[in-house]
């Protein structure tokens, strides 16, 4: 077996996982990190998008508030090229209480939050679609994030600073000696091999994930999966973050993420983070939620649907997964369970990833005995892309576009949907190690676009098969893994427009390329993880808030 | 006034407006836009695969077709009969020799092509600038490819029908014509080929890699109106039969197919429409009197004897469905047969060789191709319906799509035309 | 006029209430507009309407910096939406897209001039000679091309010497038909200073039928300045044309024009590029036929006179764009062919190339007449013994005498010739 040393080994290739490997690596660790999937693969990659102002936890939870809009400013700093100003409303609509729009000022104004109240006519210059009907408006420093790139980013930064990353690399369970942990063993799934890794101390940051992680060694971490569940429009019908202005809960905001626009969440508790449902309930809940944001909604084309599951982490049990703090929770096991060099983060969110990795390294270091200052606020994370920015150095819609019209690019578009060339491709597959369509997928955005993949799926395997020159079997199965990862999250929501591109793609890949009749295995380890088949139609009891 | 209407310009109007119209009956269709024709491989597949979920490709249609029709009665082709079907490939391939373009094959045997990842397909009816890609023979093959053209790649072709047994090489060519645009697409790449300078350029590039091959397919962009000269041309060019290979949308010999049917309903005497949506209808005492499209401003009725509903199905746009579940059918809102429950529409995975049931929803007709209402009867006296817009049928598992499109079409209007 | 109809409440992505930009969600990406567009077919700099309208479109933001360029490069021939199979209104996507470019960088002089046809018009026909001197004139016309960016070559229209259509019709008030039947006439700009006979065509086929034509005051469209970006201006003018047309709409007036592209704007452009979703807009579009639109529909009611002479001749006829986005069929055709002696040979060409004011554009004058070569060909196919074509939209037969040195003729001065009541050869009414 492949044995390896480091000093601090990171699980999970999450937000806050890569967010720690780049403390690390900059704070002088030598660290490798291990993501069972690609970076991003997990909650990270699933989420809406939303840059917390903190004026979702406003009234409900002070802290968190004051949590995400201190890091929300710090990321504008360091990383404006994985964020879009858009700019947040809080609105007030028929089905609310007018009435919380001055308890949520008055949070806002003691969190520190910059909330002022617009007129509902300049609400509605600045966004036409939404319902007229409503009664308020707040505007708050709400953003729009990818989620996608800043992993990307924190793991080039971190392996400028001399960091290793292991993508398919899942943990099989850790390595405990006497009292203390000192690795890993991971399955490499692209090699097929287990492979060692010893370390002076262990990061669990594994987000849902990180109860079955610790539970390798016996240790009782209880985090609830928290599955939300969302839904993205085809296009941007809003260029705003809009949240309804009422305490939290299922459908309360449209996030405009690059070229869509995504209604979230539901929030149901399941068991198992590798397995679950989209449920139609979900679905159409969040459809007749949007409906009241932007009416028309229902009748919109939608593009996917997905779920993520939260990492909510909690000592005792409670009934409902909304209850439990957003804050995250640090656990040094020595204290806790009596092994020493293991430390597990988890709960929190995303906006607040590269505060729970400061917080996590400055334990790191005090367990190793140094002291090294956090500089991770202060120095920005390099853009790995190359596109344009705002002034400010922000992302914006149009940048793609720009850079297309400007190169006269048109041909060399393999995902036409998104705007994505054949030289990103190519790069994603040689530069960042992607090893299936989903991956160069999460770095490029290929096959992100309303046809989901009916026209790149084709050129990312002739590229694919022309850049690795693997053997067809290998690209076979890449194209039917991403054939079918694409499916899975069209399948809760295909009617309409999307139901027609989806024949049309059938029509081109079964009847005129054959190829449910390509040679070679169907599937591979590497393809998706299926979401169940969601057969339930109606909001279960238990499933209300 | 004209006595037959048809909705819907894809593979099935188009039939039913050409052999209406060579009937002598006035015939005008009108569409929304273009359609299938686009879409396909320029191919006309029969049956492919049959059963859906077996593993056999299909080598006699005819025996499949028998088959289909004893499993399945409701299917379109219980409704034709083979010898409509017969006769509707003999129209076809009559129509498209005198125009040039000729098809080749019979109904008892399946061409085997490849695909554009290398797969073998089988069809029916295969354009001449396919045929010598038929995969039942086997000598060595050269894949080309062009470098800007994204829709194809040979090596995938080429190492694809390697792994299945057949000999072939691959070759990319960088044609000095496309290094200087800034974008290409099929068509543009088919005019450009039909350029004498062209085709020498293609040709040089192409001789050093030609090795064992015995043949040489590209993808299908050699030529538009010009395609069997541009064939006859690289074959002399390059000593060895060519032939062309489908890929993604849109499809050139599906357009040149277009061509040669519109130009038949034109010389017929049939007018095309485009650009005109139906979305709705006049009906009074059990018949339809008046069609409805949407204009710049008011709607605009199609007066007619006989309408015929030619919209397709999920793709075509002539069955619609929403959120909510509804499956309509968009012109005359006629009953649809379809999954009760909108979780039964599909299964979990994509490939799945059932095919998802909502695909085979559509109207349910008598063997008039009249669309039927809940209690087995015709909706309306003077309305009829063919193509994919028909239930019972998975057209593509089946690899039926063009077939059951044009037989349909084909055997309303000899129905028609006999009345 | 209108018989019942039933709708099925399942627009996927309904029209009007949204902007256009909502049906760009229609889009399944088949690329056959990408087949089917004459520009892509032509020039590499526009790259076809699937990448600009509903691709491009995504990425576009009201209140960012626009990144467009190569839709600049839309004609607007509207091919795109008529072969659609799903319903994405890619020109007028288009067009708007266009609308931001202006926003952001400015409208060119030479765009603010092509914009403002009638403006230009009127002051041309103070002193028509002089102005036809200036722009039939080489010198003056290379001056436009390097000053303004007007093509030198391109096919600009003649002002009328013998007066505009207004001067005539007051004119000739006495004479004019008085009956209970009554349609109001929209001239355009093009029949009031440079074709007024196309008027007096038209006028005669009304009175001919029974009709008293009413011509109320009206301006400019306002189509020009809508493909060249300027909304603001376009606003002001439709917004006079449905003040002063709602009321003869609202009493059940058909307002019934001989431009194509005119009533065009009038039905749907200007509603649609201006998302104007009021009553009075909408009114004004549903009462506003193209002429032969409304002939025909006269024709199929058994109430038009078909005392046709014949009118031996061929007589290549293309179908302009603007007329086909009506979407009406093919109208002029029709009635044409009730012509005896007339062998009308329909044109399938996609476009003729000018779309309005792009052929008059230096750096479009090119793809313009490589646009058109489709229809100049079909012309010469024809054979010797064509002297005439025929196009229901000005600009459109500027460009087909342009490309085919033939003189082209609105369907209405055919209709009227065969009722004897027009010279074909001089362009004039018989009894004047």
């Amino acid at each position: 077996m492949q044995s390896i040393q480091t000093e601090v080994l990171v699980i999970g290739g999450g937000a806050t996982g890569t967010g720690v490997m780049r403390d690390l690596a900059m704070r002088g660790f030598k660290t490798i990190l291990v993501e069972k999937r690609d970076l991003s693969h997990g909650t990270t990659g699933r989420y809406h998008g939303l840059l917390h102002s903190g004026g979702r936890y406003a009234v409900k939870d002070p802290d968190a508030a004051r949590e995400c809009i201190e890091e929300n400013l710090i990321l504008r700093r360091i990383a404006p090229h994985c964020i879009e100003d858009t700019g947040g409303f809080f609105v007030v609509t028929p089905w609310d209480d007018p009435a919380f729009g001055d308890t949520f000022m008055k949070g806002c104004q003691e969190t520190g939050i910059p909330c002022e109240e617009i007129s509902i006519a300049q609400m509605l210059k600045e966004e036409p679609l939404l319902n007229k009907e409503m009664a308020r408006c707040f505007r708050v420093p709400d953003g729009s994030a990818d989620s996608f790139l800043t992993s990307e980013c924190n793991v080039a930064s971190a392996k400028a600073y001399g960091g290793q990353m292991l993508n398919y690399h899942e943990v099989k369970r850790l390595i405990k000696e006497g009292d203390k942990v000192v690795g890993a063993v991971c399955y490499d799934l692209v090699n097929d091999r287990d492979v060692t890794i010893h370390a002076d101390l262990v990061v669990n940051a594994s987000g849902a994930w990180a109860g079955k992680i610790a539970g390798s060694i016996g240790i009782d971490v209880h985090i609830i999966p928290g599955k939300g569940t969302m839904v993205a429009i085809a296009h941007r019908v809003l260029n705003t973050v809009v949240n309804r202005c009422k305490m939290p809960s299922d459908g309360d905001i449209i996030v405009p993420v690059h070229t869509v626009a995504i209604i979230g969440t539901t929030d149901v508790k399941v068991e198992d983070p590798d397995q679950f449902a989209i449920q139609p309930w979900e679905v159409q809940l969040m459809l007749d939620e949007g409906e009241k944001l932007v009416p028309g909604t229902k009748q919109m084309r939608m593009l996917r649907a997905w779920a993520g599951v939260r990492p909510l982490y909690q000592e005792t049990s409670v009934a409902d997964t909304r209850d439990v703090t957003r804050a995250y929770t640090l656990l040094d096991h020595s204290a806790r369970d009596g092994v020493d060099n293991f430390i597990t983060i988890t709960g929190g969110k995303w906006t607040t990833f590269r505060q729970m990795a400061e917080v996590v390294v400055d334990r790191v270091c005090e367990k190793l005995n140094t002291k090294r200052e956090c500089r991770t606020h202060l120095e920005a994370i390099p853009d790995i892309q190359h596109e344009p920015r705002t002034a400010e150095g922000y992302y914006w819609l149009g940048s793609r576009l720009a850079r297309t019209e400007k190169n006269k690019a048109y041909g060399e578009l393999a995902c036409e949907c998104e705007l994505v060339t054949r030289a990103e491709v190519e790069e994603a597959i040689t530069k960042h190690e992607a090893k299936t369509f989903d991956d160069i997928r999460r770095d490029t955005r290929l096959g992100m676009g309303p046809c989901q993949g009916g026209f790149c799926s084709y050129r990312a395997t002739g590229i694919l098969h022309t850049v690795r020159q693997p053997s067809i079997e290998e690209t076979n199965v890449a194209l039917r893994d991403f054939l079918q990862e694409r499916w899975k999250g069209l399948l809760p929501i295909l009617w309409g427009p999307q139901l027609k591109q989806e024949r049309l793609d059938e029509l081109m890949y079964l009847h005129v390329m054959n190829v449910d009749h390509m040679p070679g295995e169907t599937a591979s380890r590497l393809g998706p993880q299926m979401y169940d088949k969601g057969t339930v139609e109606t909001r279960p009891q238990s499933a209300k808030t | 006034m004209n006595e037959i209407t048809i909705i819907g310009a894809g593979m099935a109007g188009l039939m039913a407006g050409w052999q209406a119209a060579k009937q002598g009956k006035k015939v005008k269709i009108v569409a929304k836009g273009w359609g299938a024709t686009h879409w396909l491989s320029g191919c006309i597949d029969i049956v492919g695969y049959y059963p859906v979920d077996g593993t056999e490709v299909v080598e006699n249609p005819v025996a499949a077709v028998k088959q289909i029709i004893t499993d399945n009665p409701q299917h379109p082709y219980g409704l034709v009969g083979l010898d409509d079907i017969e006769a509707m490939i003999s129209a076809l391939k009559d129509e498209c020799a005198a125009a040039g373009y000729p098809l080749h094959g019979e109904l008892h045997r399946n061409w085997l092509l490849p695909s554009a990842v290398g797969t073998l397909r089988p069809t029916c009816l295969a354009p001449e600038m396919m045929i010598a890609g038929d995969m039942r023979q086997n000598s060595p093959l050269l894949i080309v490819g062009f470098k800007q053209l994204m829709d194809f790649f040979p090596n995938v072709v080429s190492d694809n029908l390697n792994k299945q047994g057949i000999t072939a090489a691959q070759a990319m060519v960088d044609l000095r014509v496309l290094r200087e645009r800034s974008f290409i697409n099929p068509v543009i790449l088919a005019e450009m080929l039909e350029q004498p300078a062209v085709q020498k350029e293609l040709a040089n590039q192409i001789k050093p890699h030609l090795g064992q091959a015995e043949r040489v397919g590209f993808p299908s962009v050699l030529g538009m109106d010009q395609a069997m000269t541009v064939k006859k041309e690289l074959e002399r060019l390059l000593g060895r039969p060519v032939f062309e290979i489908p890929s993604l949308t849109p499809s050139v010999p599906g357009m040149r197919l277009h061509h040669i049917l519109t130009q038949a309903i034109v010389s017929a005497g049939g007018r095309i429409e485009n650009g005109m949506e139906a979305i709705g209808a006049k009906k009074e005492n059990g018949k339809v009197t008046a069609v409805y499209t949407s204009t710049a401003a008011r709607p605009h009725p199609h007066r007619s004897q006989q309408y015929i509903l030619a919209t397709g199905g999920i793709l075509g746009g002539g069955i619609t469905t929403n959120s909510d579940g509804d499956v309509r059918e968009v012109v005359f809102d006629l009953p649809v047969t379809a999954p009760l429950k909108q979780v039964d529409w599909f299964h979990q995975d994509f490939l799945d060789k059932r095919g998802h049931p909502i695909y085979q929803s559509g109207l349910s007709v008598n063997k008039q191709f009249q669309p039927l209402d809940d209690g087995g009867q015709p909706v309306y006296g003077n309305v009829f319906a063919i193509g994919t817009t028909l239930a019972h049928c998975e057209a593509i598992r089946e690899r039926s799509f063009e077939g059951v499109a044009l037989a349909t079409g084909y055997a309303l209007a000899r129905q028609l035309g006999a009345t | 006029m209108q018989d019942e109809f039933n709708l099925l409440d399942m627009a996927e992505v309904p029209l009007h209430e949204w902007p256009v930009e909502q049906t760009l969600d229609n889009c399944i990406k088949c690329n056959i507009c990408v087949t089917a567009c004459p520009v892509a077919a032509v020039t590499d700099k526009f790259p076809g309407p699937k990448y600009e309208a509903p691709q491009a479109g995504r990425f576009r933001h009201d209140m960012q910096p626009t990144p467009d360029a190569s839709v600049d490069y839309c004609s607007g021939c509207r091919v795109c939406n008529e072969v659609c199979p799903t319903g994405v209104r890619i020109a007028e996507i288009n067009a708007r897209a266009r609308r931001q470019i202006t926003k952001d960088s400015g409208i060119p002089l030479r765009n603010r001039l092509l914009g403002r046809n009638e403006l230009l018009g009127k002051i041309g026909s103070y002193v028509p000679r002089l102005a036809n001197f200036g722009l039939q004139n080489p010198l003056s016309r290379s001056m436009a091309d390097m000053m303004f960016g007007i093509a030198k070559e391109a096919p600009l229209p003649t002002w009328s010497t013998k007066g505009t259509f207004w001067d005539w019709f007051k004119r000739t008030r006495a004479q004019r038909l008085k009956s209970e039947k009554k349609v109001v006439y929209f001239n355009g700009c093009a029949t009031m200073y440079y074709e007024p006979f196309i008027g007096q065509a038209a006028v005669a086929v009304f009175e001919h039928n029974g009709y008293e034509v009413i011509v109320p005051p009206q301006k400019c469209c306002g189509l020009p300045m809508l493909s060249n970006g300027e909304f603001d201006a376009a606003s002001e003018y439709h917004q006079y044309n449905v003040d002063h047309l709602h009321d003869y709409a609202a009493k059940g007036y058909d307002i019934i024009g001989t431009s194509t592209s005119c009533t065009l704007t009038l039905k749907e452009e200007a509603p649609e590029l201006l998302h104007l979703t009021d009553e009075r807009s909408h009114k004004l579009s549903y009462a506003t036929w193209d002429i032969f639109e409304w002939l025909r529909e006269r024709h199929e009611a058994g109430e038009l006179k078909t005392d046709f002479r014949p009118l031996n001749m061929v007589l290549p006829y293309h179908a302009p764009c603007q007329y086909r986005a009506h979407r009406v069929g093919k109208p002029a055709l029709d009635l044409l062919e009730l012509i005896p002696g007339l062998d009308v040979r329909e044109s399938t060409a996609r476009c003729c190339g000018i779309a309005g004011t792009y052929g008059y554009k230096s750096e479009k004058y090119q793809i313009a007449m490589d646009v058109g070569a489709e229809l100049f060909d079909f012309v010469k196919t024809q054979g010797s013994q064509v002297e005439m074509t025929a196009c229901d939209s000005e600009t459109c037969r500027w460009q087909l005498e342009h490309g085919t040195d033939l003189p082209s003729r609105h369907p209405i001065e055919y209709l009227a010739a065969a009722y004897g009541l027009y010279d074909l050869e001089r362009r004039a009414l018989l009894n004047e």
